[in-house]
């Protein structure tokens, strides 16, 4: 029979390595399963159940003989935790992930300073604690293969047998050793994760739950008639119902269960099978609830095999046994061996997974190191071969250490009790195990002391005891078991330790950066997680943020880079990660900083994870307030009329509004967050907006130490609008930039300084004018003196001349004999002093005319002018002259038609024709006329001295005459020709001078020429002075002296009027007629006493119109002054002069014509 | 008519009074010959004589008359007076401005003797004596606007619109005339009014113009 049961085990053995290869065969770069499938879900409850040791076949049926349900705080533990802990289960996993951790010391040290010290002890720690664990796992197989085999007695099998030889428990260790070596650790890998090792795992949890469900079925219906009939005869016996009954005081129950709870995860086994060897987290949640169903035959059965034990075997045998004592009494010795298999499987596999967890620590944390010191030179080394060496040799090494266990400690103690000792032992890491993963304030030296004090208690009060049967009552303290007051006082110290220095000492910067570490870890591990797992959800809690479209370009862009450089397909359908969150927080944390955006991406994960939890509307509340913030400040920088741009401190874009676009004509989904910089200006160089200064004044020129904050500058665009950049640092880290627009500012000014310009030119040119204004005056000035001085000397030699001859006369005149000097001398003197006189009035007279023309007091009237009439005119009036002389004067007869100011033409040439006389001594002088094109041109030729050509201008001077001809009285006032020449620029007219020396001049004036004669103007002959009035009137005169009737009639017709004469009223109606006369002339006294204003009382009504009317009279008295003043008529007094009467007259008509204008 | 004529001789210069004064009475055999220096002088001299005068000379630029107004004043105050210009100006629209007012006759002082005597025979013979060659010519348009408006004043104005061209105020127009300041200020704007203007220094201006100042008046001022 041992022979079959070895093979039946070599078979069962074989078979899991079977799996376990083959699982290892398949490909290595896909999961083994889906992810979140229920296959892989099953697959990870059942690799769990290594949980389920073979204490569950053997030491659990024991322990559930008496009453209290002790068995039940290992299985319960793992279920709670399963439970309650999956968030920290999966926090655990994803930070493992991330940081490549695979053991729990791995765990403890990474969170705690990396410390090798640290991790060393907690292997070391762990090693120790777990021993007894495996120890009994060793006991068990042994135990029951000799209990199926017989090869001791059931109930013998207590005393201590030979160390090694025939001792069963030893060669189990050493088989399993050897299978662990083979199949636990064939290769290294990095992430120690093992598929086949999983699949054997799992199929070996299988084989367990299979057996043992076979066995109990068995039990409870192949021996007895099912549970019902089970429990009818266990409540029968009073000892066997006390089985049934819960007793909720048990201290021990509940401390168990407590360190069932908080040291599950820290289990070396556990933590391998639950964390590293874990393909995907999503099955967390389904394999928690696949383990409780897996695990619940094992509870629910636990009691009624035992109490079908009891109630068949009664206390002969051991009730650790009963599992297959039971079959094997009920004559079935093959659910006997399935209940071996079963419990050799459930040995097998969590030895296995100890083991190699064990060495797997040990090597990495306690063997590699010192070897690595000791072989420091050495580095050649096949580091490969090294590790899977040693970890081999730490299998047996562990495997052989625990058999030595199970020999020391108590022979007689449950099964369970051994394993509630591992697990105070583990539970001891718990507090550094979740403190390190929620508590950022955790140190490491808080951790050490802690376990050192933990452990150091659970040695001396638990372990101790068990290894050398010395019974510890700990201090004398508390309870009465040394289990609860192991578990409570160890883990009591452990956290109070923990917990005081912790918080005494702040913690070191790698402490809170690990913290910090884990914390992101776990943040992307809960996205992962939960349903906001996609890049596209956090695209969406982003948008709310920064705007949909700045989120939307980010995210495009942030998941094509992702996608290049990691060579694999990544979109916003992909899982986040750490990395996408760090980037979506930064992109966040640019709107609302980076504290908010940790909140605010918490808070979004906890909303999405937490639905029903309370915090939510917080948290909702919370986010929303932030986002109305934001809203508001983006609404506000959106309305400013400053361009705004904020940059980070490595100058990336982080916010800006759409006027900074617009000011920098940037197009739209330019700018995006986290833009550097550069990229902008990179943009706007490849555009050409920067001249080579201004790019030197950029911002990213410039030395940021040495600037001096704000920094400022202006920048002209192509486009001519002029930016005004402020840079200014921010206290929250970066700066932030605004753009203004002061093209208008600057246009201003450029008008400003052009003005200035103008004015100042304006100002130059005003200036130069009024020198030259001043200089003219000056000039002028002078001339006026030269003028003033020739004037007066020409002025002062008449008139001296004029006073020495009427002297002369006066001495003359009184010399007593006046007769002798004669009356001739005297008249010669008083001639002489007149034509001195007149010289001078003469020579004033074309002074007034000169300044009247300098004065332009003197208007041109031009008007068509009959050139022959004047000429003709002009010859009668020096022919005199020219004959005193004894010259010709000969004027050319012409029918041609001036243009011109006919007394200024006149008097031009007056002064050319009499300086021609003058200054011709014999000869003649010759006026003439010729046409010019469309002007002509009027000549005086003369064959006189001539005028040499160094005179020619000089001659045109005031008070300049040609010397040598001053003995004649006739000498001109040397006047004339500047006269002509101011007449000639007053006119337009051209004045030209041709002379040869001894052979005479021609001067000649320029007029235009009219184009018509009709029109040409008949000069008036220079006669009598016109007396005669325009028209004619009609006078009345009414006289009795037919004498004066006659006078007056004839001095009136002499003046163009017609008068009509009577002598009274009735004669003045015959001789009037209808006609009314214009003016009516009548004597006071008529004939007959009749006053003549009676007479112009009766006939005013006759008349058409008012006639103003004299009353002649020769009485000067007042009453006949004030009667005609009454009657509206004039008084004239006889005799009446013909100047007054001239004057009543011509005031009619004035009246007259008044009337007739206004009519 | 034995006696001959009598005339008045208007000019602020004493010499030309005296001197022409000579002349006239050795030209014209018992001719009385009388002299004024100021317009007022010259009311008062007419207004005072016993018997007709005959004929006044009267000087342009005499003191108190500005213009023309001292012809105006005279041709208004005394409607059957023979006034002639005796003036040293001999421009063509001086001239006939003052034939348009009214004037008898128009003598330039540049004129011999002979010739001043020979016109001022002429105008008492009843002729109107002007400088050859500008009596037939009409007057402008604008001289006579202008002297139209002047004739429309009355004598008191005339005095007034006189001593308002020489830039005297109110108040001492008003203690000249020897009248309330309040008149003198009702006659200015009926005067202002009359003349189309609107300011005493427009008025002054219109009456300036309508005789072209010279040289020879601007010594004599």
């Amino acid at each position: 029979l041992t022979g079959f049961v070895i093979l039946i085990s070599g078979i069962y053995l074989a078979a899991i390595f079977a799996i376990a290869w083959w699982g290892d065969r398949l490909p290595d770069d896909k999961p083994l399963f889906r992810r979140a499938s229920v296959a892989a879900a099953v697959v990870y409850a059942l690799t769990l159940g290594i949980h389920t040791t073979a204490w569950s076949f053997y030491g659990n049926v024991g322990r559930a003989t008496s009453p209290g349900f002790h068995y039940l705080p290992a299985t319960l533990g793992a279920i709670l935790f399963l439970a309650f802990g999956q968030s920290v289960l999966r926090r655990v996993i994803a930070v493992s992930k991330a940081r490549h951790i695979t053991s729990v010391s791995d765990f403890i040290s990474a969170r705690f300073g990396k410390r090798r010290p640290l991790a060393a002890f907690v292997a070391l720690a762990l090693l120790v604690g777990v021993l007894p664990y495996i120890a009994l796992q060793l006991k068990a197989v042994a135990f029951s293969f000799d209990i199926l085999t017989g090869a001791s007695a059931v109930t013998q099998n207590r005393g201590p047998h030979s160390l090694i030889a025939g001792a069963t428990d030893f060669w189990v260790a050493v088989t399993l050793a050897a299978f662990t070596m083979l199949f636990g650790i064939r290769h290294i890998h990095a992430s120690e994760r093992h598929r086949g090792f999983v699949l054997a795992l799992a199929f070996d949890g299988l084989v367990k739950l299979v057996a043992f469900v076979t066995v109990a079925v068995f039990i409870l219906y192949g021996m007895f008639d099912g549970l019902e009939n089970l429990l009818e005869q266990a409540r029968s016996s009073s000892s066997l119902q006390q089985l049934l009954v819960w007793d909720g005081s048990n201290a021990a129950w509940y401390a168990s269960t407590a360190a069932a709870f908080l040291c599950y995860l820290c289990l070396p086994q556990i933590f391998h099978v639950a964390v590293v060897e874990n393909d995907d987290p999503v099955a967390v949640r389904a394999a928690a609830f696949l383990y409780t169903a897996y695990v619940l035959p094992f509870v629910v059965f636990m009691t009624p095999i035992a109490l079908a034990g009891l109630i068949a075997l009664g206390g002969s045998v051991h009730p650790d046994t009963f599992m297959i004592a039971l079959p094997m009494a009920a004559n079935a010795p093959v659910i006997g061996l399935v209940a071996f298999i079963g419990g050799l499987s459930a040995a097998a596999g969590m030895i296995m997974v100890s083991a190699v967890a064990l060495s797997t620590m040990l090597c990495n944390d306690v063997v590699l190191p010192s070897f690595l010191r000791l072989r420091e030179t050495q580095t050649k080394v096949d580091m490969t071969r090294v590790v899977l060496v040693v970890r081999r040799a730490l299998v047996v090494v562990v495997l052989l250490l625990a058999f030595a266990m199970q020999r020391l400690i108590d022979q007689n103690a449950y099964l369970v009790e051994i394993g509630v000792m591992s697990f105070i032992a583990a539970a001891q890491l718990a507090p550094a195990f979740f403190g390190g993963l929620y508590w950022r304030k955790a140190t490491t030296a808080g951790v050490i002391v802690g376990m050192t004090l933990g452990f150091a208690v659970w040695f001396y009060a638990l372990l101790l005891p068990s290894i050398a049967n010395v019974p510890q009552n700990l201090f004398g303290l508390g309870f009465s078991d040394p289990v609860t007051n192991t578990a409570v006082w160890s883990l009591t110290l452990n956290v109070g330790a923990f917990v005081l220095l912790s918080l005494l000492r702040p913690a070191t910067r790698a402490d809170l950066d690990n913290a910090l570490a884990f914390e992101h870890i776990a943040a992307a591990a809960a996205l992962e997680s939960g349903r906001a797992s996609t890049v596209r959800d956090l695209a969406d809690i982003a948008a709310q943020f920064i705007g949909r479209d700045h989120a939307s370009a980010a995210f495009s862009q942030y998941v094509q880079t992702r996608a290049r450089q990691s060579n694999q397909v990544f979109d916003f359908e992909s899982h986040v990660d750490e990395a996408a969150i760090r980037f979506s927080e930064t992109l966040i944390a640019g709107a609302i900083g980076a504290a908010s955006a940790r909140i605010v991406l918490a808070a979004s994960i906890s909303k999405r994870r937490r639905s029903r939890n309370s915090e939510r509307p917080t948290l909702e509340e919370a986010s929303a307030a932030l986002r109305e913030k934001h809203a508001l400040l983006r609404s506000i920088t959106e309305n400013v009329q400053q361009g705004i741009c904020a940059f980070d401190a490595d100058m990336r874009i982080s916010a800006w509004n759409s006027r900074f676009e617009q000011l920098l004509d940037l197009p739209a989904g330019t700018v995006k967050v986290g833009m550097p910089l550069a990229d902008v200006i990179a943009l706007n160089r490849a555009r050409g907006e920067y001249t080579a200064e201004q790019f030197d004044r950029l911002i990213v020129n410039r030395d940021l130490a040495r600037l001096t904050w704000p920094y400022v500058y202006e920048r002209t665009r192509p486009d001519g609008t002029v930016l005004e950049v402020t840079f200014n640092r921010m206290d929250v880290g970066g700066y932030v930039a605004t753009f203004v627009d002061v093209t208008d500012r600057h246009s201003a000014a450029q008008a400003l300084r052009t003005a200035n310009e103008l004015l100042e030119e304006r100002v130059r040119d005003r200036t130069l004018a009024l020198e030259q204004a001043k200089i003219e005056a000056e000039h002028a000035n002078a001339d006026k003196t030269r003028f003033l001085a020739a004037a007066s000397h020409d002025l002062l030699q008449p008139l001296t001349a004029a006073r020495l001859f009427l002297s002369a006369q006066q001495a003359g005149l009184r010399e007593p004999d006046a007769a002798v000097r004669g009356l001739e001398t005297l008249a010669m003197y008083a001639d002489n002093a007149l034509a001195a006189l007149e010289s001078t009035e003469g020579l004033l007279t074309e002074l007034l005319y000169i300044s009247s023309l300098d004065a332009r007091a003197i208007t041109p009237k031009v008007q068509s002018v009959d050139i022959g009439a004047l000429l003709t005119q002009l010859r009668k009036e020096f022919m005199p002259f020219a004959a005193k002389r004894g010259l010709q004067l000969r004027v050319a007869s012409t029918t041609l038609v001036g243009l011109t100011d006919v007394g200024l033409v006149r008097r031009v040439l007056q002064n050319f024709i009499s300086n021609a006389i003058r200054y011709t001594r014999k000869g003649r002088v010759l006026v003439g006329c010729r046409r010019c094109g469309d002007r002509l041109r009027i000549e005086v030729w003369d064959s006189g001295v001539g005028i040499p050509e160094d005179m020619r201008d000089e001659i045109f001077l005031e008070f300049r005459r040609l010397p040598g001809e001053s003995t004649d009285a006739e000498q001109g006032a040397g006047l004339g020709l500047a006269i002509a020449d101011r007449i000639a620029r007053l006119l337009g007219a051209t004045l030209t001078l041709r002379s040869k020396v001894d052979h005479g001049s021609v001067f000649a004036i320029e007029i235009p020429r009219a184009a018509v004669r009709s029109d040409a103007q008949a000069l008036p002959a220079v006669t009598e002075p016109v007396a005669a009035d325009e028209q004619g009137m009609l006078i009345l005169c009414v006289d009795n002296d037919r004498r004066i009737r006659d006078g007056m009639k004839a001095l009136l017709e002499r003046w163009g009027h017609r008068a009509v004469c009577a002598h009274d009223l009735e004669t003045t109606n015959i001789c009037l007629g209808n006609a009314t006369p214009d003016i009516a002339l009548v004597d006071y006294h008529l004939d007959k006493e009749r006053s003549g204003l009676e007479v112009v009382a009766a006939l005013r009504p006759l008349w058409a119109h008012e006639v103003p009317v004299v009353i002649v009279t020769a009485d000067r008295s007042e009453a006949v002054r004030e009667a005609a003043h009454a009657a509206g008529c004039t008084l004239l007094h006889k005799p009446v002069k013909p100047a007054a009467l001239r004057r009543c007259v011509n005031e009619a008509r004035r009246g007259r014509k008044i009337r007739g204008e206004t009519a | 008519m034995t006696a001959g004529p009598c005339i008045v001789i208007a000019d602020d210069h004493p010499l030309v009074q005296a001197a022409l004064s000579a002349s006239l009475q050795q030209a014209l055999p018992g001719a009385h010959v009388r002299g004024a220096s100021t317009i007022e002088g010259l009311v008062d001299e007419i207004s005072r004589a016993t018997d007709d005068i005959d004929l006044v000379l009267l000087d342009l630029s005499i003191p108190g008359s500005s213009g023309f107004v001292g012809l105006l004043l005279l041709l208004k105050r005394f409607p059957t007076l023979p006034v002639a210009i005796l003036s040293a100006k001999d421009d063509p629209s001086t001239i006939r401005k003052a034939s348009h007012l009214g004037a008898s006759g128009y003598i330039p002082k540049t004129l011999s003797l002979d010739a001043i005597t020979e016109a001022v025979r002429r105008i008492l013979s009843g002729d109107v004596w002007m400088p050859p060659g500008v009596a037939d010519e009409p007057a402008s348009s604008s001289d006579r606007d202008v002297t139209e408006r002047l004739l429309a004043l009355s004598p008191q104005q005339l005095r007034i619109l006189s001593r308002v061209v020489e830039g005297k105020q109110n108040k001492l127009i008003a203690y000249e005339l020897g009248i309330a300041e309040q008149t003198v200020k009702v006659h200015v704007s009926t005067i202002l009014r009359a003349l189309g203007v609107h300011r005493r220094t427009e008025a002054a201006i219109l009456v300036e113009r309508s005789v072209p100042r010279s040289l020879d008046e601007r010594s004599e001022d």
